[in-house]
């Protein structure tokens, strides 16, 4: 498996940074799983953060800060060298759900709660820690596809199953597309299993036809 | 590396310390890194505004984590300013939050592996940190600040666009360039 679409180098560095929400770390965080080349791309925007620490100008710390620690460091235990989870514990068929989506949902695909939507189309919205952008996991069946919309802000798809098509354009697992304002479109799930994919928006989707705006209403896409 | 004199100036002898530290629970390697680190950890939260005594604690916490995680710092990897950097930055996102900072997780079994890595490559991580920072000072002061803005005052793209009374297509694009640049100086030091 190869990745196609990546994610944009301003939003890796930010990722880097720290400077993103909660949602779209998640779907950055996701995607990094899938995908060695963005994640090769975020260490070296992590070397950027580290030469910046290196070469920032020095504060003192309180006095009794070293002491401090070291009274700490004493009693609390060394994190082990070697990981808890092993890969033994790997299913079968293999996750879904890379880490951290994982964790955020508490379990794989089967333990997610769907919640139908429209023909074919069903959602489950995750709990965030900030409500700057909304992360939902979408689940269309094959051949069905998302209304056609607009974006009042920035939207991050991820596949993890299937596919889907918006255009003349692919989207296989580990793939992100990118979306804003600019961007109207109708992605449309691959026949046959469809497609499995978190959608990260930081702002409401904007639907034209009266079914779009009548279900908007409902269930607060 | 068995003198005394080993200085957390450079990533080597941060590296040195570290393996003391994560080996032997070496005290006294600790507190050479403490003094270097913590008062740059405690800069780094002042600059994204964190309050004097918070900033201190957090600086506190950071240098508290790498005694814990040391045996886990892999110097084929990352440099210890670039651990410490992420471990800092982690640490302030998660003050007082209940869910973490969305993190890979690189024993995950869905991670899908880097392809093999030469060797040559990984012993240059260390070195890797010197070429950044020359690239960087070859950014013109348009990127430099669109960087400095991203790492040390915590600015969304649409709040450095503000801040600096710029659409926010050039601000990205200046990010773009600044990433494209350093990734070419890197690139370019690995051949």
């Amino acid at each position: 498996m190869t990745v196609r679409h990546h994610l944009t180098d301003e939003t890796l560095l930010s990722y880097a940074a720290g400077d993103l929400d909660d949602a779209t770390s998640l779907v950055v965080a996701s995607h990094l799983a899938l995908c060695p080349v963005c994640r090769a791309d975020v260490d070296m925007a992590e070397d950027i953060g580290g030469v910046m620490l290196d070469d920032v100008v020095p504060v003192s710390m309180s006095d009794d800060a070293l002491a401090h620690v070291l009274a700490r460091a004493e009693t609390s235990s060394r994190d082990p060298e070697q990981p808890v989870e092993m890969a033994a514990s790997k299913p079968a068929g293999g996750y879904v759900f890379p880490e951290p989506l994982r964790s955020r949902i508490g379990g794989d695909l089967a333990s997610v709660k769907w919640r139908r939507i429209g023909p074919g189309v069903q959602q489950y919205v995750l709990p965030c820690r900030d409500d700057a952008s909304q992360a939902r996991l979408l689940r269309i069946a094959g051949g069905q596809g998302v209304l056609q919309h607009g974006h009042t802000g920035e939207e991050f798809t991820l596949v993890l199953a299937g596919g889907f098509s918006d255009g003349d354009q692919a989207f296989a697992r580990g793939d992100v597309e990118w979306a804003d304002q600019d961007i109207v479109h109708r992605p449309i799930a691959d026949d046959g299993d469809g497609c499995v994919c978190l959608a990260v928006t930081s702002g409401p989707l904007q639907f034209f036809d009266f079914v779009g705006k009548i279900v908007q209403r409902f269930v607060r896409i | 590396m068995t003198g005394g004199s080993i200085t957390p100036e450079t990533a080597e002898g941060a590296s040195a310390l570290m393996q003391r530290v994560a080996e032997d629970a070496d005290r006294q390697a600790f507190e050479l890194l403490f003094r270097h680190f913590a008062p740059r950890v405690k800069a780094y939260m002042l600059k994204l505004g964190t309050a004097e005594s918070l900033a201190d604690e957090l600086a506190q916490e950071t240098l508290l984590t790498v005694w814990r995680k040391a045996p886990q710092f892999d110097r084929s990897k990352a440099s210890p300013s670039t651990w410490i950097f992420t471990i800092a930055r982690n640490l302030r996102i998660d003050a007082f939050r209940k869910i973490s900072r969305p993190e890979l997780d690189p024993n995950d079994p869905a991670l899908v592996p880097d392809p093999e890595e030469p060797q040559d490559d990984r012993v240059n991580r260390l070195q890797r940190a010197d070429v950044i920072r020359e690239a960087m000072r070859t950014l013109n002061d348009d990127q430099a600040a669109v960087v400095r803005l991203s790492f040390f005052e915590d600015m969304s793209h649409s709040a450095i666009a503000e801040q600096l009374d710029l659409p926010l297509g050039t601000v990205k694009s200046r990010l773009r360039l600044a990433f494209a640049r350093i990734r070419e100086a890197v690139g370019d030091e690995l051949e």
